[in-house]
């Protein structure tokens, strides 16, 4: 072989090589599995359901989920405390801080409210665009069906952003890219208004199995009610008489009545219940993430109630909350575990009222665990048990606060003893009634600071507030919604609309400035948006 | 992927049909040969092959290779010169017409320190050229005795990579760093290359490896581009010349003993507290529940190597036997390799071809998770007994959380895996000229893992859930496939010496794998070979999924280097490289490095310093990048899950499953290092010195974004900045070298200081730090904070000062003051120390007399803290429900116990120091038996061999050898795997 053949060989070669290079494999494309992406996916009006899907799977982690509103909504009340348990339940002081409202922008539970709501913001925002651009062609009724149903889920999301957090971004367009711009609570109220405003004549009227779960009609004119009842906290204007004709339109419909059983509405099979209104379903193996009676509950309780799990044991009664109700009155036993219970080979469990404090208790038996939702044989850490959002007792709750607060006592204490009479009709059915004066009347919440030995007393330090709830206006009305409603994510909102929220003391809390009616903006919401300016206070 | 397939075949056929004509050589002829490094058979590139008496001569190729052209019939001497070796001259080199005559050569090194060749990418390089932070560690150097992977034979012997075994459990792999935390985001295990095929760390059996090369610096690194930035480990696996086949058995037996056990109170002491009034329970049982759970396993390993060949052919195959058992009963680790491998030459040594299949099968225990099996055995009642008399566990309850009967966990638990690794790889190495030799190098690497696990009626799950059993599968896929092409140019004219590289490499990767699960069983007798008896399906607990992923890789590199006199040397290296994972437009980035070196010792003026032997000074930059480690990222992509209740149905839903990023790019590291290579007083004494910076860059992280208008919180982004400042010594001392006796010693160190520089950029705004790590339930509380301005691995809680007569803690709020606990809040917590070493060092021995040899190793780390979990949780008194550790009834800050709930404070974050004395190896090489039945033996060698044998230290947890990667390092877990210490002996010898 000559040079110059060597040369043109390794020329050759080299040449081969290049041209791979050049032409051959430059591809660097990805090809997705197990994915769907924007390119290939064309929805159709079959795929509304499925696309409809995250509109309303973040309410489940927002009510019954780890750092749920059904917790920390009574947390931070009068009602409801998770001390410090033998092994555990400090959690970096997260729960004494709700409990003595010192939370600050990072406490873990506002923050999650705050980023579960806007997922569900999110995602109405993207289903409204996607069928507003035609990427899922719908027609007609069927079109403006859709689109207000994902308006109202967004103005029913926003109502509870307007109800924690007061200033927050209105965000409604899903191609906007730059940083939201924060708003007045009152432009929020407004535009929570409006918008269930025009929403609602196109949504649903049907409330039966094929709507059970979805934003109705009613469900809407429900949230519409509840947002017009703190419209003075919202906006320094109230709105009483805004509540009667939306509350008035639901009963008229007379598709929902009172559960004749209280529990009735918490039961595994309450989508029977006629009382619900709007519902978030569970499953056990669905739709997870429900999971108050693991943190209430013992874990020995496992082998009493035959659970396939072991709860945490944390939260109970504020022992002063206990101590409100009426002894016939059938919701104290229906609410709060007290025992004794007992296995199958005997072993007692016992629950004492008492707790020491917020931050050390003697075991889990301190404080009487909220077991209001049913808790069934099997049950794992997930429960079955769906969450009434909205109930018919609380549309007529409305209804009767309303006419309360516009010197109508008598009729409303008419409807209050119609939601009552279900709780004493087995003990002392002549309790049920009572007559508006009571309603006008105080608390019977002996409030004031609990010391160690379980006595109320003058708080140590701090400002002074005045012990008992005598000088609550319509105190006695606010004892009737903490009696109907613990549990279910409402005292704070309650205690707020009564004055008592940031003036009172309970148990371990002392009042820390008004400003604790709205949590702070989320700091993680705040480092990663210019816009946002802190809550006042904060 | 096909048309590079076609070509390829094209190349190599033209390759062959163009080397045709080589053969005709009318009149004259030719001598071909190797010359190689003995006696580790390495190629010697740039070795002077010349005809004495003539002019003749030639350079080997970057093979090793030479040919000796034109030369009429006769008889020739030939000499082979090389610095650093020892030259060599054959006589009575016959040459006959129209053939070629095979002359290889061996050259032994002259100094051991720096004659060594040094594998660099895509090449070798000798170790006096080398101008980048590289170090190499060859077989004789490796820690003796049973190795996890290849990393463990070289921990403690490069400086600036720490290696650490922070867990017993023998399917454990090692834990590497290379030079400090360099991402947040990103993998931060190294490129490993075996034989220039990318694989893991314990792919090739320890015994078949040769030699394992760090790549340290960026600008050594730079030329694998993606991947290099935590480093580059390149193994290189032993090959056998040509010669009478030969057998060798390399094999040992080890024993392991549990290093330390936490001394907690045993069955004594519970009855003692009884009687001091203490509320403990008495079950009537009197149990060591560790002891029940461990035990002293043996482990054993058989390696057989078969290799020979003509002088074309050779060929190595090997087989591996390994069987490592876990300290905890039923832990295990087996291991079979084989490995064959083919070396064909032809074309007068101008074209070799190389094939190599490996095959390995490992199966193992999966059962429970041990580390949990532990942390129960500690805390559970001594007093308490493992099985009712009818044979069912006893599963008392104490009323508390997490507390499990730990041998039920193990012994009801019935998982294996299996894990079956094939890898194929082929080279073709074509010269058509000298000096110039192309390269073609195509691999697959298969792995499949087949999973199982069946927990039985009586697993505390399930007689609590009364669940019945369950019983799940699974398996996994991972394909690898590899194309590199190379071109290499070398050339000496003059004082000028040259280096070209070109090359071009393809990689794709697919990822595969689905899993079942099953529960409610009607028998336990099934375990997981019949999901389908399982009823959960029509429950819905029944379990199944299955995902897909692929991406490619893509890279144009060369390298440049040059030298004049051997004294000035010039590196320079490209590469220009795509990965699929980017944003359409971000895909390409390029990688320079760029690397100097001054060899001092070359200088005439330094001629009259005698004492210095060599001294090199080197200077490198070099960019490398950080991919992420999932694919799609940048697409906008919907998944079906949580569904949503219609009509009395679930119906699954439809969302987005990431926010896209579709200017995801490549997160950058540049580095630059300064070192020093020296070599004195006749080469006694030898080192290197190297300071380095690194730089990330673009810095991958899951970033805060504000949700809207993003979909979700985190968004995978380039924003970040991080800064690593270290500083590596490496000295070898030769305090004895005479006949009969020689002792080396070796020493290292290095430090390294990491700062998170920034985590914010124009788009991006987010916090300046965040928490890591968690101390786990019941405390529930963050252990470290990532913060700008720091380094990684800040230890974050109050810090404890004093306890108070109630035996309430004391610590100091944000302003110093000394506030009870009761009173703090999460703005009063501080930094309470640093979980990554500030240095690493070691300390090796080698001691050779007459025919037995001495290595003794040490190891250790200094300038960190570890956060003690077992004291943190065990060392409170009032936590009766669980058992403790004798040390919970001393004196807190000699005052008085505690008397308060578990707390995450300073006093049980502890200093870590710790030097250990990590590897003693005595050893005994036999005289070969000159004659009789006998003398097939050779080379044959008995050692004994101690590992982790004792470690000096003032923590007081288990062993301050504790996980130092991740965000969150030195947390010293309470649920783990004990380490142990093993004795060894082992025999290996040669059949001949």
């Amino acid at each position: 072989m000559t040079h110059a053949t060597r040369k043109c060989l390794a020329g050759l070669a080299l040449g081969c090589m290049m041209l791979i290079a050049a032409e051959g494999c430059t591809d660097v494309t990805e090809t997705p599995y197990g994915e769907v992406t924007a390119a290939n996916y064309h929805p159709t009006a079959e795929d509304l359901t499925s696309l409809m899907a995250p509109v309303y799977t973040p309410q489940r982690q927002i009510w019954m989920g780890w750092y749920g509103m059904v917790d920390f909504q009574s947390e931070t009340a009068d009602d409801m405390i998770t001390p410090v348990r033998p092994l555990g339940w400090y959690d970096g002081g997260t729960y004494i801080r709700l409990h003595q409202h010192t939370w600050g922008p990072t406490q873990g539970q506002p923050s999650s409210l705050w980023s579960r709501v806007y997922s569900g913001i999110n995602a109405a925002n993207r289903v409204t665009y996607q069928i507003e651009s035609g990427v899922v062609p719908l027609e007609g009724e069927v079109q403006a069906g859709a689109i207000a149903e994902l308006r109202a889920m967004r103005a029913y999301y926003y109502s509870i952003l307007l109800d924690n957090f007061g200033n927050v971004p209105v965000v409604t367009d899903f191609t906007a890219t730059e940083l939201p711009e924060q708003s007045t609570r009152q432009q929020v109220y407004d535009f929570v208004v409006n918008e269930l405003t025009e929403s609602i004549p196109d949504l649903s009227p049907v409330a039966d199995n094929t709507t059970y779960g979805r934003m109705t009609k009613w469900a809407a004119l429900g949230v519409l009610a509840r947002v017009q009842l703190n419209a003075e906290v919202y906006t320094g204007t109230p709105h009483w008489d805004e509540v009667l004709p939306l509350t008035q339109q639901i009963i008229d419909s007379e598709l929902f009545s009172l559960d004749p059983d209280y529990l009735g509405p918490f039961r595994v099979d309450n989508e029977n219940s006629p009382e619900i209104i709007f519902a978030v379903p569970y499953d056990a193996v669905y739709a997870t993430g429900s999971n108050w009676h693991m943190k209430t509950l013992k874990p020995d309780l496992r082998y009493v109630f035959k659970l396939n799990g072991t709860p945490w044991g944390g939260t109970s009664a504020n022992p002063q909350f206990i101590d409100t109700y009426d002894a016939d009155d059938q919701r104290l036993h229906d609410t709060w575990l007290m025992g004794p219970y007992y296995d199958d080979v005997g072993h007692g469990y016992t629950f004492v009222q008492h707790v020491k404090s917020i931050e050390e208790s003697e075991c889990y038996c301190a404080g009487f665990p909220m077991a209001k939702y049913e808790i069934y044989a099997g049950e794992t850490g997930s429960s079955n048990v769906d969450f009434p959002a909205l109930r018919y007792a609380e549309v007529l709750m409305m209804k009767a606060e309303a006419l309360l607060r516009t010197g109508h006592a008598g009729d409303a204490a008419l409807i209050v003893s119609d939601v009552r009479e279900r709780d004493f009709d087995e003990t002392n059915p002549a309790k049920a009634t009572i007559t508006g004066a009571e309603l006008e009347g105080g608390s019977v919440y002996n409030y004031g600071w609990m010391d160690v030995d379980g006595v109320v007393k003058d708080q140590p330090g701090g400002n002074p507030t005045v012990n008992g709830g005598a000088d609550i206006q319509y105190g006695r009305f606010l004892d009737e919604l903490g009696w109907e409603f613990v549990g279910e994510a409402q005292r704070r909102q309650q205690l707020i609309r009564f004055g008592v929220f940031t003036t009172k003391s309970w148990f371990n809390h002392t009042p820390m400035g008004d400003f604790h009616s709205i949590f702070p903006i989320p700091q993680s919401a705040m480092n990663t948006n210019s816009n946002l300016d802190q809550n006042p206070g904060y | 992927m096909r048309r590079v397939a076609l070509l390829v075949t094209a190349l190599t056929l033209v390759v062959s049909a163009g080397a045709a004509p080589l053969r005709a050589q009318g009149g004259t002829g030719r001598i071909i040969g190797l010359v190689t490094t003995s006696p580790t058979n390495q190629p010697l590139a740039s070795a002077q092959v010349s005809i004495v008496g003539t002019t003749k001569g030639a350079l080997t190729g970057a093979n090793g290779r030479f040919v000796l052209a034109e030369l009429a019939p006769g008889s020739y001497q030939l000499r082979v010169a090389l610095l650093g070796y020892a030259p060599q001259t054959v006589s009575g080199v016959n040459v006959i017409a129209d053939s070629a005559t095979t002359v290889n050569f061996a050259l032994e090194a002259t100094t051991v320190e720096l004659a060594q060749v040094v594998v660099v990418g895509y090449g070798t390089k000798r170790r006096e050229e080398v101008t980048s932070a590289v170090t190499s560690v060859t077989s004789e150097d490796f820690n003796a005795g049973p190795a996890r992977d290849a990393a463990s034979l070289i921990a403690g012997k490069v400086p600036g990579l720490a290696v650490g075994t922070p867990s017993g459990d023998p399917t454990e792999p090692t834990e590497i760093m290379l030079r400090g935390v360099t991402t947040l985001e990103g993998s931060t295990t190294p490129l490993v290359l075996i034989d220039g095929v990318p694989g893991n760390l314990d792919a090739v059996p320890t015994p078949e490896i040769e030699s394992i090369t760090v790549l340290k610096d960026g600008s050594a690194a730079a030329i694998y581009g993606s991947r290099a930035s935590n480093g580059v480990i390149l193994i290189t696996t032993k090959r056998h010349g040509s010669g009478p086949p030969t057998l060798r058995y390399d094999g040992y037996v080890s024993q392991q003993t549990i290093y330390k056990r936490p001394d907690i109170l045993s069955a004594a002491d519970y009855h003692r507290l009884i009687g001091e009034g203490y509320d403990l329970d008495d079950q009537g049982y009197e149990t060591d529940w560790i002891g029940l759970l461990t035990r002293q396993p043996l482990s054993h390993r058989h390696n057989l190597t078969l290799a020979g060949g003509g002088a074309n052919t050779n060929y190595t195959t090997s087989f591996t036997y390994q069987n490592r058992q876990g300290t905890f009963i039923r832990s295990d680790n087996e291991v079979m390799t084989g490995q064959a491998r083919i070396r064909h030459t032809m074309l007068d040594g101008r074209l070799e071809a190389e094939a190599t299949l490996l095959s390995r099968s490992q199966t193992y225990f999966t059962g429970p998770d041990f580390n949990y099996a532990f942390q129960q055995a500690l805390i559970r009642n001594p007093l308490d007994g493992p099985r009712n008399p009818d044979g069912t566990w006893r599963q008392t309850s104490t009323g508390a959380l997490r507390y499990v009967n730990p041998l039920s966990l193990i012994e009801e638990d019935n998982g294996s895996a299996e894990n079956r690794l094939q890898r194929l790889h082929g080279k073709l190495t074509f010269s058509p000229i000298d000096r110039l030799q192309f390269s073609l190098l195509t691999g697959i690497e298969k792995d499949n893992v087949m999973r199982g696990d069946a927990t039985t009626f009586q697993h505390p799950n399930n007689t609590e859930d009364n669940s019945g059993g369950t019983a799940e599968r699974s398996a996994s896929s991972t394909r690898d496939r590899i194309l590199e092409m190379t071109g290499t140019y070398n050339d000496r004219i003059g004082d000028h010496g040259f280096t070209f590289l070109g090359g071009y490499s393809y990689q794709d990767f697919v990822d595969e794998g689905f899993s079942a699960g099953n529960s409610r069983y009607p028998t336990d007798l099934l375990g997981d070979d019949d999901l389908g008896a399982g009823t959960g399906l029509p429950d819905g607990i029944a379990t199944m999924s299955s995902r897909k992923s692929t991406y490619n890789i893509i890279g144009f590199f060369g390298r440049v280097n040059y030298d004049w006199k051997n004294r000035y040397l010039l590196m320079g290296s490209f590469r220009y490289e795509a990965n699929s994972r980017f944003g359409a437009g971000h895909k390409w980035g390029a990688f320079p490095g760029i690397s100097a070196g001054w060899r001092i010792g070359e200088e005439s003026f330094m001629r009259g310093v005698s004492w210095v032997n060599d001294l090199k000074l080197r200077v490198g930059y070099g960019v490398t990048g950080i991919a992420p480690d999932r694919s799609y990222l940048s697409l906008t992509g919907y998944a079906y899950g949580d569904p949503i209740y219609s009509n009395g149905a679930w119906v699954p839903g439809v969302s987005p499953i990431r926010n896209p990023n579709p200017n995801l790019r490549w997160e950058e590291k540049d580095e630059t290092n300064v070192g020093l290579d020296f070599s004195l007083f006749d080469f006694r004494l030898s080192g290197s010195i190297d300071a380095y910076r690194r730089e990330t860059k673009d810095m991958l992280y899951e970033y805060a974004v504000p949700v809207p208008p993003n979909l979700y919180g985190r968004q995978l982004a380039n924003v970040g900045r991080m800064r690593n400042d270290g500083l590596e010594l490496s000295l070898s001392y030769k305090v004895i070298d005479r006949p009969g006796l020689t002792w080396v010693t070796g020493a290292n160190w290095s430090t390294n200081s990491n700062e998170l520089v920034s985590l914010s950029n124009d788009v991006y705004q987010t916090a300046d730090f965040f928490y890591e790590g968690s101390t786990g339930a019941p405390i529930q509380q963050s252990t470290h904070r990532v913060m700008v301005g720091e380094p990684i691995g800040d230890f974050y809680g109050f810090e404890s000062v004093d306890i108070d007569d109630e035996g309430v803690w004391i610590v100091l709020n944000k302003d110093g003051e000394r506030v009870s606990i009761r009173d703090v809040t999460e703005a009063d917590r501080r930094v309470l120390g640093n979980g990554i070493p500030k240095h690493f060092f070691a300390w090796n021995n080698s001691v050779r007399f007459r025919k037995f040899d001495l290595g003794v190793n040490m190891r250790g780390a200094s300038g960190f803290q570890l956060l003690n979990f077992l004291r943190l949780y065990y060392e409170n008194p009032t936590q009766l429900d669980y058992n403790m550790l004798k040390s919970a009834f001393d004196p807190v800050y000699g005052k008085r116990t505690v008397d308060y709930d578990l707390a995450y404070v300073s006093y049980y974050v502890e200093d870590g120091d710790y030097i250990k004395l990590d590897n003693v190896t005595l050893g005994y090489t036999f005289s070969p038996p000159q004659n009789g039945l006998l003398g097939v033996f050779q080379n044959a060698r008995v050692y004994v061999s101690g590992r982790n044998l004792l470690t000096l230290t003032g923590y007081k947890g288990l062993d301050p050898e504790v996980s130092f990667s991740g965000l969150a390092p030195g947390n010293d877990n309470r649920a783990q795997y004990p380490t142990t210490r093993m004795f060894t002996l082992g025999l290996s010898f040669t059949l001949q």
